[in-house]
């Protein structure tokens, strides 16, 4: 037997609650409430729950577009993408890119990069903890060794380019309600690295040589290449970059690709 | 000495926790909300300081057929291992197929190939926990026309073929018996008295579906009368099992919670007094 009744019945259930489909209600004992009412106990109960999740999630995004319509973007993304983990900390990675092409937010140009910001703000309080190194970590790699090293960037990081003035938009919709303000849209973007520091979500505009040399290491390229793509994005000054970043906690060490320079870190002999 | 109640940790009173430090028995998580980092992590280290915590998983679908998850087993094994809870426990259901994650806990059909599905699922957590977990009974709003036994006897039967424990969730009894017309105190009587470690109490809604009126375990609202009455039987059948209180929606401040731990414990000494003073009670008796 490839696949058990209780199988059969799981995928049923699952057809049912993420698109209507009535097969399981067949399974089940019909006594008082119809068998479909009772499947749509759950169905609610799917759409629902996870729609509060994303709410929590996307909270500026919500406060833009209004409850009703949030929960109806919610509503599509729960039936396409359904979580694929239990921690809904994590669930929405992938929402911005449904409103950026859902027809509804055609009008809204900036609500996706709004949304990827609110991911990064959520990732920044829930990404695991992993410490961070100071600059006296690097300090003791001599000239060739600090050029070839992989840095490994904190996981609660993540790195955004927007057209749009997306730290203006955050706070703007972050006030009490009723004092909303006004954003200028034409204001300009910017380029974001939005992170944990000292236990609270953070973010920081870049210039543009800053981001591409923190791209270019998030990236997993050395520190050497991360430089020259950084030089050639503007005036860059290494010693300043890895100074802030190790101020802030972005960095946690060395990628493992670099075996030899964790070791180094450690002070043994590989 | 009678165990104390104890309260679910949700993230809305994390802040009036580390303020208050309410004089309750325990703290209880689910689990699934701990397996970042950031600050719920701060906070249920420094909750762990003050309080014995108990470990509740929402999400390892002990009820899938495709099984379990190795990576969400082995992220809840970390998490155990890290905050070393007195109790462990998951549910009678299952949220999980083909990698999608329904964010419910569904029912099952009470089959023989059920339990050989779920005690293979239990056996395999208790293996890699190296200890004895509690499966906490479901309240439900449907049954499947393939099960071939009660709830009450799937639980006793996956107690025999696991060796797991039971948390016997009395709200869950009292909704699922209203819902599917059984008699709620006979559930209680039939589980397995040595095996239940934990008691859970809670709230549900009534919602009227087609002028039926169907209990929702919602975590929403006080613990009701005929629930209290039921959870008076439980602890005088089981106990020494830790009773908590949980509340997932409406949560109200910390405080309210609070007194209705308070009031599990001046229910369960009343209980016990009323036990000294006369005869033990007996399985037929309650039954």
């Amino acid at each position: 037997m490839s696949q058990g009744t209780l199988a059969r019945i799981q995928d049923e259930f699952a057809r049912a609650l993420l698109l209507g489909d009535e097969a399981a209600a067949a399974r089940l004992v019909e006594d008082g409430l119809p068998a479909a009412a009772r499947l749509q106990i759950h169905r609610n109960h799917l759409f629902h729950s996870l729609t509060q999740a994303l709410m929590q999630t996307f909270a500026t995004v919500e406060r833009l577009v209004g409850e009703r319509f949030f929960a109806g973007l919610a509503r599509a993304y729960v039936a396409e993408q359904p979580p694929r983990s239990p921690c809904l900390f994590e669930y929405g990675e992938s929402f911005a890119d449904l409103i950026a092409r859902h027809p509804a937010c055609a009008a809204l140009p900036y609500l996706a990069d709004v949304a990827r910001f609110d991911f990064a703000v959520n990732l920044a309080w829930n990404a695991p903890d992993r410490p961070a190194i100071g600059l006296d970590g690097l300090v003791r790699l001599d000239a060739d060794s600090l050029a070839g090293a992989r840095l490994a960037l904190t996981p609660s990081l993540t790195l955004l380019h927007s057209d749009y003035p997306l730290a203006a938009i955050w706070r703007a919709n972050h006030r009490p309600r009723g004092e909303e303000e006004g954003v200028d849209l034409d204001a300009g973007g910017g380029r974001f690295m939005i992170w944990r520091h000292e236990g609270e979500a953070a973010w920081r505009e870049l210039a543009p040589a800053d981001f591409a040399f923190l791209q270019s290491l998030a990236d997993g390229h050395c520190l050497g290449e991360a430089a020259e793509t950084a030089g050639g994005r503007g005036s860059f000054d290494l010693a300043a970059a890895l100074s802030l970043l190790a101020g802030q906690g972005v960095l946690i060490g060395f990628r493992s690709a670099a075996a030899q320079m964790s070791s180094v870190i450690n002070g043994e002999v590989s | 000495m009678l165990p104390r109640a104890g309260i679910g940790l949700r993230a809305v009173h994390h802040e009036a926790v580390a303020e208050t430090r309410p004089d309750i028995g325990w703290f209880e998580i689910h689990a699934e909300n701990y397996l970042g980092g950031g600050s719920p992590v701060q906070t249920l280290d420094a909750v762990r300081r003050d309080y014995p915590v108990a470990l509740h998983g929402v999400g390892l679908s002990l009820g899938s057929a495709q099984g379990l998850d190795d990576g969400h087993l082995d992220r809840i094994a970390a998490l155990a291992e890290r905050i070393e809870p007195f109790l462990v426990s998951e549910h009678l259901s299952w949220s999980v197929v083909d990698g999608r994650y329904l964010n419910d806990l569904l029912p099952l059909p009470y089959t023989r190939e059920a339990l050989d599905i779920v005690a293979a699922n239990v056996g395999r957590l208790q293996d890699r926990l190296k200890r004895r977990i509690l499966v906490e009974n479901p309240s439900t709003y449907l049954r499947f026309r393939a099960s071939e036994m009660k709830e009450w006897e799937f639980l006793r039967a996956l107690v025999r073929r696991s060796g797991c424990g039971l948390l016997c969730d009395v709200n869950n009894i009292h909704v699922s018996a209203r819902n599917h017309g059984f008699d709620a105190s006979a559930y209680l009587a039939a589980l397995p008295a040595d095996a239940v470690g934990e008691l859970h109490l809670a709230g549900h809604a009534v919602n009227e579906a087609d002028g039926i009126g169907i209990l929702i375990d919602d975590h929403g609202s006080p613990v009701g009368d005929a629930v209290w009455r039921l959870f008076d039987q439980a602890v005088a059948l089981f106990p020494s099992a830790p009773a908590l209180v949980e509340w997932d929606s409406n949560i109200p401040p910390l405080a309210r919670l609070v007194a209705e731990a308070r009031q599990a414990d001046r229910r369960r000494a009343e209980t016990a007094s009323a036990l000294r003073s006369e005869p033990a009670p007996t399985r037929a008796r309650v039954a």
